[in-house]
């Protein structure tokens, strides 16, 4: 696979990722409208937890409804947004550093990995690996 | 097996992508795991039981993504 390839199926795959967080924000405040909306016709309902037996009724949820999407949802929407991105970013990354190894040439590996390592492209591979995964855990 | 509520025979759903899934009365419940639990089938109980409109609470029994549908229905309907 050319590296054009790889750059349009990781592009292809994070825009189905986003479209199913998207379609799960959607639907999710579409089941709240949905429960808001049987509540003000007059519809009851009682929620009991089986683990700590705390019961919610219709008047419970009704009043948490709002804050459930207008904050809660939202945001862990929008941190599910970030979080697709950010492994975007670094799949890219990844892929362009294995393509275009050269800006990594001042690294420095132990003899013993290298006498490991089956080829130039495991090599490659463990060294942008390793690139990547020090700029991912010093963020 | 019938629903104690509604006398309705309990029904296998399995509309969604999460596997198949039976609704059945809470005061059933125990019955309807003793059953599956004899036949060595994989379920999990939903944390909440629901009561719509003052009827008795509901609870949801999922069979999981790989769950035999027309097997747990077959069991459900040998017993009266």
């Amino acid at each position: 696979m050319t590296l054009a390839a790889d750059i349009q199926a990781l592009r292809d795959r994070v825009l189905a990722d986003l479209s199913v967080a998207h379609d799960y924000y959607t639907d999710t405040k579409i089941a709240w409208d949905i429960v808001q909306r049987a509540i003000a016709s007059g519809r009851s309902f009682s929620i009991r937890n089986m683990t700590t037996g705390s019961v919610t009724t219709h008047a419970d949820l009704a009043g948490r409804a709002r804050g459930y999407i207008l904050q809660q949802l939202t945001e862990a929407t929008f941190q599910q947004f970030i979080s697709i991105f950010e492994n975007f970013f670094f799949d890219l990354m990844r892929l362009w550093l294995t393509a275009y190894p050269q800006s990594l040439g001042g690294r420095k590996l132990d003899f013993q990995t290298v006498l490991d390592s089956p080829d130039k492209d495991a090599i490659t591979s463990l060294v942008v690996d390793k690139e990547i995964n020090e700029i991912v855990y010093d963020r | 097996m019938t629903d104690t509520t509604t006398q309705a025979p309990l029904r296998v759903l399995t509309e969604g992508t999460a596997g198949p899934y039976i609704i059945v009365p809470l005061d059933q419940l125990n019955e309807v795991t003793r059953l599956l639990d004899s036949r060595g089938i994989h379920y999990s109980v939903e944390e909440n039981a629901i009561s719509l409109d003052g009827a008795p609470y509901t609870i949801v029994i999922n069979l999981g993504r790989a769950g035999n549908a027309a097997a747990v229905q077959s069991i459900l309907d040998s017993v009266r």
